[in-house]
């Protein structure tokens, strides 16, 4: 088990690592709000499961969160900083220096090799690139300490991302969202493509190593068996004042 | 900046088929815009050189093209003759420093054989005022005796003492020969890069020796000399193709001219050799241009094909991008992306056309010299071919931009949450 | 990158493509008239060498000279084209441009002028040596000049893209050799320093 600490988050005093305020959302061509939030808190570490059915704006939820999109009204603070405020272009680097992702498939780049894949936030982003080299450590060592905490041995780390199982592909996606020690960890229904026992596996890797990175999980699923896993779990339809049964994107 | 490269050109090696063929096109098109430039000055300048030297060239009245085509070039059919009457005139001429008579008609398995007197070794030059030089051999002496050009000797492996037939004729496949009066090769020139090369020479007594007992082109049937026997007869000639002519004094060329224009006893023309290259140059000069504009034409065609390709794909990878957006990549960096993949490809296919020329001019260079006379040069790419390689590179990295700015506006559009 | 500056690229990178072979190509043809002569003057001159003379192709012609003096015994109204006098007429003519003599007083001068190329010798290099005539088509078109209105000039080095007609500005030295007359010997050599194209503003060339 290794041993991995924030050195660069302005959290150590404990306050909400992502905060959203009075958030409203549409999308350019719809009539009607997609996003009607009141108030939403993530504390450093935390784990929270957000769970929904569909269409209820959940990946629409996570835009926001990770400042992809920008709300019409209200304000949306990851570590203090509200994405407003930012320029597309500052929000791209910060975004990449706080926040990791997986999503739900085809979450590598098919070209590249495994470890390449997982090395790649560092090589798009100075602060992840730093963190991972805190500790007298390097890039491609915390990358291979990764790929080992998710159980993917030696031998795949050069094959093409390509080549490896759904379950291995996921399992290089968590570790690359967590190269860099980012502070928050964003996950659109990352186990949905994956069966049963995987799923259980995956979730116990990953949530070991948020726990051990000290990274907040923010999880989005429509599936309420793995909630429990979870410190705190939100039903979105019961936040969101707008959710709708169809995804309005 | 290196991150993005080292992406672009793993994406560009992953699609790397379908690629491939846009690299090739880029090449192919390089390999033209190049290749055509060099062999169009390659042909000028041999061409410029070919006769050197020489102040007026005297025949029949025809056109200042064509008598230059078959007195420097050896291309071609005399219309017309001259009579040698006139030939005597000129030389008596006061003006005149000397002349250089010529025949042709007869050619040895496709190359033409010039009838000359030894004065044309001592007169003719090329290039820089170079004189023929023999690599082995001597001149003619005897009446049925050859000078080989070097491309003739080489072509056909011929040495010296070696026989050979003359056709009568130029062209065609199945010329009568003059098949009781083989020639000996007595000199081989060394090669001059000009049309002398191609050329076979004799004495003009040996033109008139083998065409004794000929009538119309053909042999007189039942009336045939044998070669021992000709020497009695008077060969002088009656009639030659053209006579270069060298004046004591050059700037008194046009005087000489006129004279030869005026010349009352048969119709005649001299032209000036510079004068006449420059404009039969003209007129490929046409056919040069159209050349280059096919060229370009097909450069922008295959520039076009890469961003077809790599428009085509852009579709598929909407996904690859919207991971990258997600991993901290701007929509500007995937504009780099993008643009960097596009000029790899045609920086790639650019680097193989050039290679393609600087390999395959020098391959097919001795087949090209010896089929058409033409010495292709080794030297460094001239400035308009840098220029042309410089040019289809920026038209490359500037096609790019399309695709690349497709996939910006995806990049925003699409955000992170692209279904595809 | 909005689309504006993309097409002004675009744009710029077509126009690079369609220029460089034309570039490469020869110069197109100046369109002088048959007949036209070079204006010199300083807007025309090359300014780098002062310290030759603009001479003009008057100057050349000694003032003495007198070609038409044989034929003032002739009434040309009489004669019509076909007349065997009129060509003998001609002839005579020609005859006496062929033996024009030369100006002795410019033997020596360092001049510069401009005129119109007839090629003698070109080499890789370049052309080396050729006949500067005052008028555009001389010898091709027209009839050739008298003999002291062509100069045999020498290039010190080869020039490259001259070619027949082309016209320049000559610098050199002038010699002007009495040889034989009768044989239409004599005539002007310059060993030329400087061979430039000849630019004229407002002409297209």
């Amino acid at each position: 088990m290794v041993t991995m600490t924030n050195i660069d988050s302005p959290q150590s005093a404990g306050r909400h690592v992502l905060e959203a305020c009075g958030v409203r959302f549409r999308w350019p061509r719809s009539p009607a709000n997609c996003i009607d939030l009141e108030s939403l808190q993530v504390a450093p570490g935390e784990h929270v499961f957000i769970h929904g059915p569909s269409g209820c704006g959940k990946s629409t939820l996570l835009s926001l969160l990770a400042g992809v999109i920008v709300p019409q009204s209200g304000s949306v603070r990851l570590l203090e900083r509200s994405w407003s405020a930012l320029s597309t272009w500052d929000r791209d680097a910060y975004r990449v220096a706080h926040v990791g992702f997986i999503f739900q498939q085809f979450n590598l780049l098919p070209y590249l090799s495994v470890l390449e894949n997982v090395e790649l936030p560092c090589r798009l982003s100075r602060v992840r690139a730093a963190n991972a080299q805190a500790n007298g450590s390097s890039t491609r060592g915390q990358a291979e300490e990764l790929l080992l905490e998710m159980q993917l041995e030696r031998e795949v780390w050069n094959r093409p991302a390509s080549m490896l199982s759904v379950g291995q592909q996921q399992r290089v996606a968590a570790a690359r969202a967590l190269i860099g020690l980012p502070e928050v960890v964003l996950a659109d229904e990352p186990t949905s493509s994956l069966d049963e026992d995987r799923r259980n596996a995956f979730l116990d890797l990953l949530l070991r190593v948020c726990t051990a990175a000290h990274s907040a999980l923010v999880f989005v699923s429509h599936d309420l068996r793995i909630a429990e896993r979870f410190q705190r779990l939100l039903e979105l339809p019961a936040l969101n004042r707008a959710a709708a049964p169809e995804r309005v994107a | 900046m290196k991150t993005f490269l080292r992406l672009a050109a793993r994406s560009a090696w992953n699609r790397r088929f379908v690629l491939s063929l846009a690299v090739l096109s880029i090449a192919l098109s390089t390999f033209l815009l190049v290749g055509i430039e060099r062999i169009r000055s390659d042909v000028h300048e041999n061409f410029a050189q070919s006769v050197s030297g020489t102040d007026l060239i005297v025949g029949a009245r025809t056109g200042p093209v064509q008598l230059v085509l078959y007195a420097v070039f050896h291309i071609g059919a005399a219309t017309n003759n001259m009579r040698w009457t006139s030939v005597e005139a000129l030389s008596a001429d006061p003006a005149v420093a000397w002349t250089v008579p010529i025949s042709l008609g007869d050619s040895h398995q496709g190359f033409p054989v010039l009838g000359t007197t030894p004065a044309y070794f001592e007169h003719f030059r090329y290039g820089d005022g170079q004189p023929l030089v023999f690599r082995a051999g001597k001149l003619f002496d005897g009446l049925f005796e050859a000078v080989l050009g070097a491309d003739v000797a080489d072509a056909l492996g011929y040495r010296l003492g070696d026989h050979i037939v003359l056709s009568h004729g130029i062209g065609n496949p199945n010329l009568p020969q003059h098949t009781d009066k083989p020639f000996v090769v007595t000199g081989i020139l060394a090669r001059t890069g000009t049309p002398v090369d191609r050329t076979v020479h004799v004495s003009l007594a040996a033109i008139e020796a083998i065409h004794l007992d000929w009538q119309g082109g053909a042999p007189i049937a039942g009336f045939a000399i044998p070669a021992d026997m000709v020497r009695k007869f008077d060969l002088t000639p009656k009639t030659v193709t053209a006579v270069l002519v060298g004046l004591k004094n050059r700037a008194a060329v046009f005087a000489m001219q006129r004279r030869v224009a005026g010349f009352k006893e048969e119709p005649l023309m001299g032209v000036l050799p510079g004068v006449a290259l420059d404009e039969l140059w003209q007129v490929i000069g046409i056919g040069e241009r159209a050349l280059l504009v096919i060229s370009t034409l097909v450069a922008a065609v295959s520039l076009a094909g890469l961003v077809a390709v790599v428009l085509a794909s852009l579709n598929e990878r909407r996904r690859e991008l919207a991971i990258l957006r997600a991993l901290g990549a701007g929509p500007r960096h995937i504009l780099l992306l993008l643009a960097l993949e596009g000029a790899l490809i045609a920086t790639t296919g650019t680097v193989i056309g050039v290679v393609a020329v600087a390999v395959l001019l020098p391959a097919i260079g001795p087949l090209v010299l010896t089929r058409y006379g033409l010495a292709l040069s080794l030297s460094a790419p001239t400035p308009t071919q840098q220029l042309l390689v410089a040019a289809v590179l920026g038209a490359g990295w500037v096609a790019s931009l399309i695709p690349a700015y497709r996939a910006y506006r995806y990049s925003l559009i699409d955000g992170l949450t692209s279904q595809v | 990158m909005n689309p504006r500056q993309i097409s002004l690229w675009l744009a710029i990178a077509a126009t690079t493509v369609w220029i460089a072979p034309a570039g490469s190509a020869e110069p197109a043809k100046s369109n002088y008239a048959i007949g036209e002569r070079l204006h010199g003057g300083p807007a025309g001159g090359p300014s780098h060498t002062a310290t030759y003379r603009e001479a003009a192709w008057e100057e050349l012609v000694p003032k003495d000279w007198d070609p038409v003096k044989d034929l003032r015994k002739l009434d040309f109204s009489q004669l019509d084209d076909a007349d065997p006098r009129a060509s003998r007429a001609l002839d005579r003519m020609r005859e006496i441009w062929d033996q024009a003599p030369v100006n002795r007083a410019l033997d020596g001068a360092a001049i510069k002028l401009p005129g119109f190329v007839v090629p003698l010798e070109q080499t890789k290099s370049g052309l080396r040596e050729f006949l500067l005539v005052p008028y555009f088509g001389a010898c091709i078109h027209v009839p050739p000049p008298p003999a002291n209105q062509i100069i045999h000039v020498f290039a010190a080095k080869p020039v490259k893209g001259v070619h027949a007609m082309t016209a320049v500005w000559v610098s050199g030295i002038l010699k002007s050799e009495r040889k034989n007359s009768a044989m239409g010997m004599s005539g002007y050599r310059m060993e030329a320093k400087v061979v430039e194209r000849y630019e004229e503003k407002g002409k297209a060339r």
